[in-house]
């Protein structure tokens, strides 16, 4: 680990501290995060495993954040793994706040809630193609360069095939905010579509600058939900009724999005719409998000987007 | 591992020219021991992955067995087994394996089932392993295979093909052909489909059924799939019996 020099603690992963580094011999910059190993006891930890091998999977693709590589080394005569990553210099939700927070700060310009819903969502349908769920999107997960205005999804793949984090590393409750219903309604197997109800929450808190659903217990949350969406029926979501955590619930009608986002265009308002399809076996797939009309203009940074996307991935994927 | 895209993998990335292999083992070589030596001694610690999982069933499934034999395969491209003991990293490769396809793994577990297996038998001779070792030996597997722990099966192939050639009733023979190809080099040089393919022809020929109507009508590269099918009967003629523990630890003994 001597080619790194770090510079300061930029925050606390799932597993272990997070820092910014310099790499010395080319300077340039790196974030280390650090993974200790139970040595007398297991081992490698397998969610750091899972990241490992999901990233290098995933990693090709211009909106998933970079592992560069991974170091093994002793640190006070007990082993420590280094995940090394790209660095970027922000995440979304810090790129949010800088230009005043909430409903009377600066508005993220039109073009750059597009930008970056057209990055994340590529980002996602990336992730969906390989099998792999996120699980816990939210803005705080998303890096942003501010440079290059780009978008990059990070903290992939943690937690098991069916569970979700409660409680983080750091035992901070783990933001509910962005937890599609069927999750918070004790569903005990999901689909990528609960990616997608996090990206329609990420979408929306874009053009309001204000979180949309900022519930702190799950009951709250959904109620956050039904008050904006209506309360589900079984007629638009078969089952729901059924799953673990339902109960009768006052009966919201739903609002209309429209005059919810009135500085948002006809086409957005359509897509988020269909991302916050309650059904999730109806919710809108990140690849069909893709060729959704609300994407279709040649806005300025779509070209630019897909010519920064690696080459053999354009080339597969045509 | 759940993943979608074999070829944007690194798996695929890690499939190897065949001529690559001839490279390997050098210091093996140099120490005495010949190329059918070096293969007996690897099919030897496969058979033991294999015998291992199947001690203790509720504790791994085929498809751990079938990545923890890649691992094992892919750690032995660039090191030597005088470097490091194969029958040491088999386990290691096993433990490593269960944890990647998010099956119960659990260190302590994997001792007792090899505790037991290696008290009689063919095992007996197994040298003693410590939990420190197992730990660094999952360590160094780790690095050599540049953390590349997503392998695909070619088992959910073979069922797919199986299917649609209507030949479902050699299920139960493919399938063991394909276990028993983890223990060549195959699954280092084509990708899991060839080898399912693979199989199926080796499984048809033994049990007299004709896939060749089936075979024309793919558009895999048919030279690669008879290269797999040639080997797995090569593998066949050589080891009837398996490799003898006796001989594999006579060689072992010679290089270390």
């Amino acid at each position: 680990m001597d080619q790194y020099e770090k510079l300061e603690k930029i925050g606390e992963g799932t597993y272990g501290k997070v820092y910014k580094a310099r790499e010395k011999n080319t300077g340039r910059l790196v974030a280390l995060k650090k993974t200790r190993l139970e040595m007398e006891e297991e081992g490698v930890p397998s969610t750091a495993l899972r990241e490992v091998s999901l990233l290098q999977m995933l990693s090709e693709s211009n909106h998933v954040v970079k592992l560069l590589c991974v170091e093994h080394v002793e640190e006070h005569s007990k082993p420590v793994l280094y995940l090394v990553f790209e660095y970027l210099s922000t995440d979304l939700k810090k790129y949010m706040d800088r230009t005043g927070k909430g409903a009377s700060g600066t508005p993220v310009p039109k073009k750059l809630v597009k930008s970056f819903m057209y990055q994340l969502v590529k980002g996602i349908a990336h992730c969906h193609k390989h099998g792999v769920m996120h699980r816990d999107l939210k803005p705080q997960n998303l890096l942003v360069d501010d440079t290059r205005e780009c978008l990059k999804i990070a903290d992939l793949g943690l937690g098991r095939a069916f569970s979700i984090p409660i409680k983080s590393y750091t035992h901070e409750i783990v933001t509910l905010w962005y937890r599609a219903p069927e999750v918070l309604l004790g569903a005990t197997h999901y689909s990528p579509a609960v990616d997608i109800w996090s990206v329609a929450c990420i979408f929306a808190e874009l053009v309001r600058k204000v979180a949309l659903f900022p519930g702190d217990c799950e009951l709250q949350q959904l109620l956050h939900i039904f008050k904006l969406l209506g309360t589900p029926s079984e007629d638009e979501w078969p089952g729901v009724t059924k799953l673990r955590d339902w109960h009768e619930f006052p009966n919201w009608a739903p609002q209309d999005l429209a005059k919810v986002f009135p500085a948002l265009e006809p086409a957005g308002v359509d897509l988020m719409a269909r991302m916050f399809e309650y059904d999730p076996a109806k919710r809108i797939s990140a690849k069909e998000a893709l060729a959704h009309e609300y994407f279709e203009d040649d806005f300025e940074d779509k070209a630019a987007v897909d010519t920064l996307e690696s080459e053999a991935i354009r080339v597969r994927e045509g | 591992m759940v993943a979608a895209d074999f070829w944007s993998s690194s798996h695929a990335r890690w499939l190897l020219a065949p001529e690559r292999l001839q490279e390997a083992h050098a210091q093996d070589l140099a120490k005495g021991l010949s190329r059918e030596h070096v293969h007996q001694v690897k099919a030897f610690v496969v058979q033991y992955i294999e015998d291992l999982a199947k001690s203790s069933q509720s504790y791994v499934r085929r498809r751990v067995v079938a990545t923890a034999c890649v691992y094992l395969r892919r750690f032995y491209v660039r090191r030597c087994l005088c470097e490091y003991d194969p029958r040491s990293v088999a386990p290691a490769c096993l433990y490593l394996a269960a944890k990647a396809e998010e099956a119960q793994a659990q260190a302590k577990a994997l001792f007792h089932f090899m505790k037991k297996l290696n008290a009689s038998g063919r095992y007996q001779q197994m040298p003693a392993l410590e939990m420190k070792d197992l730990l660094d030996l999952e360590m160094a597997i780790m690095e050599e295979l540049d953390f590349n722990l997503v392998v695909f099966s070619p088992y959910q192939d073979l069922m797919t093909f199986l299917k649609n050639a209507g030949m479902l009733d050699i299920a139960e023979c493919a399938w063991a052909v394909l276990n028993d190809s983890y223990r060549t080099d195959e699954s280092l040089v084509h990708p899991p489909y060839i080898i399912a393919i693979g199989c199926m022809v080796v499984a048809a020929a033994l049990t007299d059924r004709n896939l060749q109507p089936w075979l024309e009508g793919l558009t895999c590269d048919l030279e690669e799939v008879y290269s797999v099918t040639q080997a797995l009967f090569e593998m066949y003629e050589s080891y009837r019996e398996g490799p003898a523990p006796d001989a594999v630890h006579r060689y072992m003994q010679l290089i270390l």
